[in-house]
């Protein structure tokens, strides 16, 4: 009797080691971010003038600084301190869907599961700030590359990982008032 | 015969574990993938921005906004929102003569099996439909729609005895686990080196 109870939980044991293991590579992995298939066109702005510093969402306590980003050979990059800006996509502001990421740490945007529709996202740049009101959430697979589709309207495209081993994305839209 | 019945055991957990997270099931349905209700694609056919409607697979009326959007080959995108900022998106897949027993493996998957799409407003024939919640807001995304019926009889826009009623309700949009945390690595560690610990410990006595 004590072999076989030594015996489950050795293995219970190996397999929440494992899974504390696989959890940990999801969380540092730039996969978890991503969207699967998303090839979005040329950065058409000077970067070094232009781009957006900090991104606030004062309901929830998330003050962060901004750090433009690209896809490169498939993968996408993604910064540890901060909110990634896909930096092929429209500046916030601009007509169009800006689309910006992070990891769902607590100190990045491990918050933004308790983000409420009407909550409002500011974008700060160095003349001034842009506001967006959030206008749907919803949680979709790294397959459903829609919500980086180009918009008529002028609107953020937030978004992190969640779900079960972060199989899933969080996705927040915002539009500019 | 020992050392064989905990390896068998340690292996049964792990493939266990491994089944759990690996997807195992291949269809002869292609499902297409369907765009989102945030930033919809495809031809607005149908809009209605008050009014009741009913959600395929739930008997209860919904009172908000409705789009329908058509995603070409008979396939059909519904994005219900309601006045409090719930909303429901379903998305229709036509489908050809199946197996009942291939219906009954999407069915599982949580998808609706309809026998006939005109009774919602759709093309005839059946269709498979599968909802999922969001979150929305009074400000919607509302292209200009190429057709609108001048009837209420659009997807969504009355209650039909085909219906089905499903106990499987959606979780919250916000409920979901935030996985990959620092403090949950840290609990999973703890647990399982404390299980293989103790598990040696009791092996050993």
């Amino acid at each position: 009797m004590r072999k076989i109870l030594g015996n489950i939980l050795l293995s219970a044991g190996v397999c929440f080691t494992l899974y504390s293991g696989l959890m940990y590579f999801q969380s540092i992995s730039p996969r978890t971010v991503s969207f699967e298939n998303a090839f979005p066109q040329n950065i058409n702005y000077d970067t070094s003038v232009d781009s957006p510093e900090r991104l606030i969402i004062k309901d929830l306590g998330i003050n962060l600084p901004i750090v433009p980003t690209q896809i490169s050979n498939n993968q996408w990059g993604l910064t540890d301190s901060g909110v990634s800006y896909l930096a092929t996509s429209p500046l916030p502001g601009n007509q169009g869907n800006s689309v910006l990421y992070g990891h769902n740490w607590k100190s990045i945007l491990g918050n933004l599961q308790k983000v409420k529709v009407g909550d409002t996202i500011d974008v700060v740049y160095k003349d001034g700030s842009k506001e967006f009101v959030v206008m749907y959430i919803q949680i979709v697979s790294p397959q459903d590359i829609s919500v980086l589709d180009p918009t008529e309207d002028s609107r953020i495209t937030l978004f992190t990982c969640t779900g079960f081993l972060d199989s899933k994305r969080l996705v927040v839209s915002a539009r500019e008032v | 015969m020992k050392s064989i019945t905990a390896t068998g055991s340690i292996l049964f957990v792990i493939s266990t574990l491994i089944s759990l997270i690996s997807p195992t099931n291949a269809f002869a349905i292609d499902i297409i993938s369907f765009p989102v209700c945030s930033n919809p694609q495809g031809e607005l056919k149908v809009s209605y921005a008050e009014g009741n409607h009913a959600i395929v697979g739930d008997r209860n009326t919904h009172q908000g906004s409705d789009n329908v959007y058509d995603l070409g080959k008979g396939n059909f995108m519904q994005c219900y929102c309601s006045d409090d900022g719930s909303g429901i998106q379903t998305n229709w897949l036509k489908i050809a003569d199946i197996a009942d027993k291939e219906i009954d493996s999407y069915v599982k998957l949580g998808w609706i099996f309809v026998p006939d799409g005109a009774v919602w407003g759709l093309n005839g024939g059946a269709y498979l439909a599968k909802n999922s919640t969001l979150s929305c807001g009074s400000i919607q995304s509302t292209p200009t729609p190429t057709s609108i019926p001048s009837t209420s009889s659009g997807v969504g826009g009355v209650i039909t005895e085909t219906a089905a009623s499903t106990s499987s309700d959606p979780a919250p949009v916000l409920g979901l686990a935030n996985s990959g945390t620092a403090k949950e690595i840290a609990y999973f560690t703890i647990v399982g080196l404390a299980c293989i610990t103790i598990g040696k410990k009791i092996k050993a006595y």
